[in-house]
This record gives structure tokens, C-alpha cells and sequence, in this order.
């Protein structure tokens, strides 16, 4: 039986080292990710996009995993991210600030490549931590 | 107890959390049961929980979850949930009125079980996806100025 934990990691390792060479054999060319972040393409370009816009927003950027759960051809992490905030990300300027998130993902994968991706994180904490201030009034 | 028997078990929970039949669920959960993503200034444990669940369904009436996919390995189980409805009592966490605004938001949950009965849990939900539908502006970024 292949180990997908291992492929699982590897996808994930790939993807926060921002070296996505070879992830074509990992990720497959129509991948879903269900929680695409605004103004990234879907498939495997979305991917490596994610990578590029993470590693240029966060150095030091890791992962580590707390679980990992397999269950036919899924895979769940939950691990804890942290990073330092070096970059512009989705508009918040460089701060120097550290963080530290917890995230779940679910990866399924299909003949030894990930083919769809459902993922979140303790996202209002991460803002938090970048110094981004709580939710502001409503628009409407 | 089996990794499909903890599956069953937590498939339930999640039912009569949807089902609002709160009662149900204290024969799943242990009494020292700690949730490792439950809301801060509510007590720990599935009272806070069920405060909560109180919550939501107060912003939310016509609330309806669906679950997705369930995984479990050994004494855990992961479960991906959909929660679709109006926003018809208000949101008041975001300051937001009763609006009407449709919300659909997936969330993730991880238990451990022990006997059968839940002693652990982790979730994360998509909190800026909810804040987008409710008609809030995420925090930070040029849109906050």
C-alpha cells in the first residue's frame, strides 16, 4: 500500500519551501482546491502561485504536524504554521512579525497525485498576530 | 472501539448538533472532554459549546449542516461540514444586523475519542468567507484603511 502520508507531506513541504520542481508528480494538472484564496487560478498553477505568494509574504515559513489521519485515498493534517511576515500579503506591508497558526487540511489523491484540496486555518489569529485590527463596521 | 464505530458516533454528533437536539449529545462526550478551538470567555467543555451552538442558531434560524466527508485513524475522526442559512437574528460578534444575507461556510473539525465518548477537539472555520457574506469587511489589507 503506497504511503500517501508521505506524498502528503511532501506536497506540503514543496509547497512552503516555495521549490515547487517536480510537484507535477505529486499534484495533478486539474487539482480543486476548495478554498482558493481571491485572485489565484485554479489547478496546478493556482498551486505553485499559493506557493510564490506565501514564501515571498512569510520567511522561515514551516509546518508542523500536530495529526495526521488516513482514511482510504484522503489525507488530514492538522499542523501548526509559523512563519516571519517579510513581504506584502494580500495588501498588509511587511511587519517583521512572527506567527504561529494552527490548520487543517484534507488532500485527496488519485493514482498517487493530490486531485482535491480542502483546507483552513485559524485565520482572525493570523490577522491578529500580523497587527491587522479586529473586523471593521459593515459595509451595507 | 473501531475507527468506523468512532466515525458513527461522531456522525450523530454532528447530527444532533444540526438538529439542535442538544440533550442528545452528552452521552457522547466525556466529562473531562476540552475543546482546543472553543470560544474564549466561554466555559471549557460542551457546556461552552452548547453556548455557542446557542449562538448561531439565534443569527442563524434556518441554519442546515451537511456533512461532507468523514475520515477516521485510529482514536481520531475528521469531519469537513457545510453550514448553509439567513442571516436573520444578527451576527452581533461583527457588530452586523439582521441582514438576510445567505451563508455557506465550510469548517473542519478533529476528534479523539476515548470508550467511545469524545475527550478532545479541534476546529478551524472559514471565518473571513462568513465575514465576506455577512457583508463585513475583512480586517486588514487597503479595504480597512
Amino acid at each position: 500500500v503506497e504511503d500517501l502520508k508521505e506524498r502528503s507531506r511532501r506536497v506540503f513541504e514543496l509547497l512552503l519551501r516555495g521549490d515547487t520542481e517536480g510537484v507535477e508528480d505529486l499534484v495533478a494538472e486539474d487539482v480543486v482546491d476548495h478554498n482558493l484564496p481571491p485572485g489565484i487560478p485554479p489547478g496546478l498553477e493556482g498551486f505553485k502561485q499559493i506557493s510564490k505568494l506565501l514564501t515571498t509574504a512569510f520567511s522561515n515559513l514551516n509546518g508542523e504536524i500536530e495529526d495526521e489521519i488516513q482514511d482510504g485515498d484522503v489525507v488530514v493534517t492538522r499542523s501548526i504554521f509559523r512563519g516571519t511576515h517579510t513581504g506584502d500579503f494580500f495588501g498588509i506591508p511587511a511587519t517583521g512579525r512572527t506567527f504561529e497558526v494552527e490548520g487543517i487540511d484534507m488532500v485527496r489523491f488519485e493514482g498517487g497525485k493530490v486531485v482535491e484540496h480542502w483546507g483552513l486555518l485559524n485565520q482572525m489569529s493570523l490577522l491578529m498576530q500580523l497587527g491587522a485590527g479586529g473586523p471593521s463596521a459593515p459595509e451595507n | 472501539v473501531s475507527a468506523e464505530t468512532n466515525k458513527e458516533i461522531v456522525r450523530k454528533i454532528e447530527e444532533a448538533w444540526d438538529a439542535n437536539a442538544v440533550d442528545v449529545l452528552d452521552q457522547y462526550f466525556a466529562p473531562t472532554f476540552r475543546s482546543h478551538s472553543g470560544v474564549p470567555m466561554l466555559p471549557p467543555g460542551l457546556a461552552g459549546a452548547k453556548i455557542a451552538h446557542a449562538a448561531s442558531f439565534e443569527s442563524f434560524p434556518d441554519r442546515k449542516m451537511t456533512i461532507e466527508g468523514i475520515y477516521a485513524e485510529g482514536d481520531r475522526v475528521a469531519v469537513r461540514t457545510r453550514m448553509r442559512g439567513t442571516n436573520q437574528g444578527g451576527f452581533p460578534a461583527m457588530r452586523v444586523p439582521p441582514n438576510g444575507n445567505a451563508v455557506d461556510i465550510m469548517s473542519i473539525s478533529i476528534y479523539r475519542l476515548e470508550d467511545g465518548k469524545v475527550v478532545e477537539h479541534w476546529g478551524q472555520n472559514d471565518v473571513l468567507t462568513l465575514m465576506a457574506q455577512l457583508g463585513v469587511a475583512p480586517p486588514g489589507g487597503p479595504q480597512s484603511g
